[in-house]
C-alpha cells in the first residue's frame, strides 16, 4: 500500500484578499435557495405559517433597494417610514442641541407605533373601571 | 392657577407634569397630535427639564395602546367600545402580536432616562401623596373632573409649575381657575 505525498497549498496572504469582490458561484446560490424552500415547506408543515416565496424575493429586493435613511447611529429606517416619523419633526435642531446618546434615544422611540388616523388624542380613554 | 392653549415657542416652567396623551402622542406616529407632542418631548429633553410622570399616566398610556392594538387585530375603528373584559378576553393575541407595542412606553423612558433625562415619578414623599389626597375630591369638585383627571391635576400641582395635557375635560380650569401657581398648557390640533 502506498501512500501518497501530502501536500499543503500556501494560502493568499490576508494583503492579496482586501478589496477583491467576492463572487458567488450560481451553483451554490442554487443549493442555498433549495435548502431555504425545504426549511420554509418544514416549518409551515409543522404550524408554522410562512410567507409565500414571491412575498420573501420581494422583501430580499426591498432590503436590497438602497432607500434607507440613517436617522443617527444604528438606527436606519425606509424612506416612507422617515416621512411619516420623522417629516415634521425639528431633527437638526434636536442632532444640535441634544447629546448623540439623547438623540439617538429620542429618534429610537418618537413615532414607533404606527397607530391610526382616526384615533382621536382628546377622547383617549381614561383609566379602565373596574 | 391658569389655562394655556400651547403655541410654537411658548416658554414653559420647570419641573413639568405630562399627562398621558403627550407621553402616547410622542410614540403613535400617524396621531393627529404626534409632530407637536414628539417636537415639544423632544425640545424638553434637549433643554433637560425635569418632567414628572405618575403611575397613573403610565397606565393610561399603556391602556391606550392595548385598545389601539385590539382596533389593529380586529379591523375596529378607534370609538369601538373598550373595556377590561374585552383587555380579558383578548390580552393573549394584543400580546403575541403587538408586545413591543405595550412594552414601548416602558423601553421609551428607561432609553431616555439612561440618555440622561430628567424623569421623575410622583408623588415623591409621604407628605406630598396626603396633600395630593387632599386636593383630588376637591378638583373632583370644584373642577368637575374624574377621579383619574382629579389626581393628574392634584399630582401636578403639587410637584410642577406646568401641566401638559391634550385633555379637554382640563377645559373646566380656565373658566374656574382653582387655587395654585400651575399653569395647564393643553395641545390642540
Amino acid at each position: 500500500m502506498s501512500i501518497g505525498t501530502m501536500t499543503i497549498r500556501s494560502l493568499p496572504k490576508p494583503s492579496e484578499v482586501e478589496g477583491v469582490p467576492v463572487e458567488f458561484q450560481s451553483e451554490v446560490e442554487d443549493v442555498w435557495g433549495q435548502i431555504n424552500e425545504l426549511l420554509r415547506i418544514s416549518l409551515h408543515r409543522s404550524g408554522f405559517p410562512q410567507p409565500s416565496a414571491d412575498l420573501i424575493q420581494q422583501s430580499y429586493e426591498e432590503m436590497e433597494r438602497p432607500s434607507l435613511i440613517v436617522v443617527a447611529t444604528g438606527i436606519a429606517v425606509q424612506a416612507g417610514e422617515y416621512t411619516e416619523r420623522y417629516g415634521s419633526i425639528e431633527l437638526e435642531y434636536f442632532r444640535e442641541h441634544m447629546s448623540p446618546e439623547m438623540f439617538k434615544a429620542f429618534v429610537r422611540h418618537i413615532g414607533s407605533i404606527k397607530g391610526r388616523p382616526d384615533l382621536n388624542i382628546g377622547e383617549f380613554v381614561d383609566t379602565p373601571e373596574i | 392657577m391658569q389655562h394655556v392653549d400651547w403655541v410654537q415657542g411658548l416658554d414653559i416652567d420647570e419641573p413639568v407634569y405630562m399627562d398621558a396623551n403627550i407621553l402616547v402622542g410622542s410614540l403613535i406616529s400617524k396621531h393627529p397630535l404626534y409632530g407637536k407632542c414628539a417636537n415639544l418631548l423632544g425640545k424638553l429633553l434637549a433643554d433637560k427639564v425635569e418632567i414628572m410622570l405618575s403611575m397613573v399616566s403610565v397606565d393610561e398610556s399603556i391602556w391606550i395602546i392595548a385598545k389601539l392594538a385590539y382596533c389593529e387585530i380586529y379591523k375596529q375603528p378607534w370609538k369601538a367600545h373598550w373595556n377590561p373584559k374585552l383587555y380579558r378576553n383578548h390580552r393573549e393575541e394584543i400580546f403575541q402580536s403587538y408586545e413591543s407595542w405595550i412594552n414601548s412606553v416602558r423601553d421609551a423612558v428607561e432609553d431616555w432616562t439612561n440618555a440622561g433625562a430628567k424623569i421623575d415619578v410622583v408623588p415623591k414623599t409621604r407628605e406630598l401623596f396626603k396633600d395630593v389626597l387632599d386636593l383630588i375630591p376637591v378638583y373632583m369638585k370644584e373642577v368637575k373632573l374624574t377621579p383619574a383627571d382629579a389626581v393628574h391635576l392634584a399630582l401636578a400641582q403639587k410637584h410642577a409649575r406646568s401641566f401638559l395635557t391634550a385633555d379637554s375635560d382640563f377645559d373646566e380650569v380656565r373658566q374656574n381657575p382653582p387655587a395654585g401657581n400651575l399653569v395647564v398648557v393643553k395641545l390642540t390640533a
